[in-house]
């Protein structure tokens, strides 16, 4: 069997069973087609969307916000872990209260962000940056906490100064870590962005389409909406782990 | 400190809680010189080169008449930066911009790093990268440069050539240099000077001359005079 042909299946053995099992459930009709649609509906349905301009605006409008929410979680979060990371003696007053804070789901913290800043993108975007802002700072604060003590001192002999001792040394070597927390991250956001659209306060994303669709007994729609995220999720993941690979290539070969 | 003196080190102890790893050692490096500390595994050795740079916490006097003070440690991968290629780690912490770019090119060349300058540290043996941070010592003018264990990880055929090139830097570009090892043939064709230390607690044993000139080729290896030498330094090891 062809090389490509046996990893594809390996890869995707589980999600052709899934589809499999969907059809033959739609068959037997095992459950009420309103409820679950053929899978070859939902995926009519899905190439519809490229056609659609309702579609174009709900997904650029989830996209925008996805984007906005990463960018600025990422200035703020990698800003703050460096300080933290940097400055242990900082760290040691903050430490308590950033676990707490991240131990407080991040959806939970949009019926406040509201009080304060209205029913708006500003609260959504708010949500999404405080719950992936956390991840990132963490992961960059650990990544700098957690650079060679030893390569640390030895850099010490040159007499560096602190900017590039973090910037050339520290940074570089930290950086797998914060690249990992931005993959998270940014899945992270793409769901509290989602959750938030669903709730309330908006005409356009996926978020709202989902439950408009669902409102609406348009299953087909629902489910398309749903493989699309899957679909974006995995290739944000795919793409992630490309630029991981050839970014710190010399991280797997240490 | 005393006149043309590299490093001169007086009555250093070094404790780790109760265990006392070196007792009152006296030493000083003339400028210039190639100086071996030889002594068993656990001895101390590399604990009393990292006193000297300040990671392991001493009593006694540790005097240096250069700032200048460059590590060559026997984890090189602890000190290049993997995500450098070997020519940046060289040049590393100066700019290309900041540094004898005629300077850089006869040390590769001499070092035949060339041919490794846009590789990347973990493509290099572990003796090559030593060599890589060895260059980076004397790239940026080092006064005092201090070896662990340079080669330890090396086996004798590898590590013979690399003794040559060593000793050949040392020859051309004139450092001080303070390196410790067990291997005597290592301790005899590098240095000028052995000191030879005891078990723990570490003092000196014995100090013995290394009569070999300047300029040495791998040939002494095989001479009757090295062989004596070699007995004589085993001997003041196992006494």
């Amino acid at each position: 069997m062809n090389v490509y042909i046996k990893r594809f299946l390996e890869n995707y053995f589980v999600f052709l069973g899934f589809l499999v099992l969907w059809e033959l459930l739609y068959l037997f009709q095992v459950v009420h087609s309103l409820i679950l649609p053929s899978p070859h509906a939902v995926f009519v349905k899905f190439l519809l969307f490229f056609a659609e301009e309702e579609f174009f605006y709900n997904f650029l409008a989830t996209t925008l916000r996805v984007l906005v929410s990463f960018i600025l979680a990422t200035l703020l979060g990698v800003s703050f872990g460096l300080i933290f990371g940097f400055y242990t003696t900082l760290d040691r007053f903050t430490e308590k209260s950033i676990d707490f804070f991240r131990s407080i789901p991040g959806i939970v913290l949009f019926p406040l962000f509201i009080l304060f800043l209205g029913v708006s993108d500003f609260s959504r975007i708010a949500v999404a940056i405080t719950a992936s802002g956390v991840i990132i700072l963490i992961n960059t604060k650990y990544g700098l906490i957690n650079s060679s003590k030893m390569r640390k001192h030895f850099y010490h002999l040159y007499k560096l100064k602190k900017s590039t001792l973090l910037f050339k040394v520290l940074l570089p070597e930290a950086c797998p870590y914060i690249f990992t927390g931005l993959r998270i991250a940014i899945s992270v956001t793409l769901i509290v962005v989602i959750v938030t659209e669903m709730l309330l306060g908006t005409n356009y994303g996926l978020g709202q389409m989902l439950v408009n669709s669902q409102l609406q007994f348009e299953t087909d729609t629902m489910y398309a909406v749903i493989i699309l995220l899957g679909i974006t999720g995995s290739g944000i993941t795919f793409l992630f782990n490309s630029i991981e690979k050839k970014i710190f290539h010399w991280r797997e070969e240490k | 400190m005393k006149e043309h003196a590299a490093l001169q080190i007086d009555k250093l102890n070094i404790r780790y809680g109760q265990l006392e790893v070196v007792r009152s050692i006296n030493l000083n490096l003339k400028k210039e010189e190639v100086v071996c500390l030889l002594g068993p595994n656990g001895c101390g050795k590399s604990s009393l080169l990292q006193a000297i740079i300040g990671l392991t916490p001493y009593q006694g006097f540790i005097f240096t008449s250069t700032a200048k003070i460059d590590f060559v440690s026997q984890n090189p991968s602890i000190m290049l930066l993997p995500w450098l290629t070997n020519k940046q780690n060289i040049v590393f912490p100066s700019s290309i911009k900041e540094i004898d770019e005629r300077l850089l090119e006869e040390l590769l060349e001499f070092t035949k790093l060339k041919e490794f300058r846009n590789n990347y540290p973990y493509e290099l043996s572990g003796g090559m990268a030593q060599l890589v941070l060895l260059t980076r010592a004397l790239l940026h003018h080092s006064s005092l440069i201090l070896l662990d264990e340079p080669f330890k990880s090396l086996d004798f055929s590898i590590a013979k050539n690399l003794y040559k090139k060593v000793r050949d830097l040392f020859e051309k570009y004139t450092p001080t240099v303070l390196f410790v090892s067990h291997n005597i043939d290592e301790a005899l064709f590098l240095a000028d000077r052995i000191i030879v230390l005891s078990e723990k607690p570490t003092q000196i044993k014995k100090e013995i001359l290394v009569p070999f000139g300047n300029e040495r080729e791998l040939g002494i290896l095989n001479s009757v005079h090295f062989s004596e030498l070699r007995k004589e330094v085993l001997n003041e090891c196992l006494h």
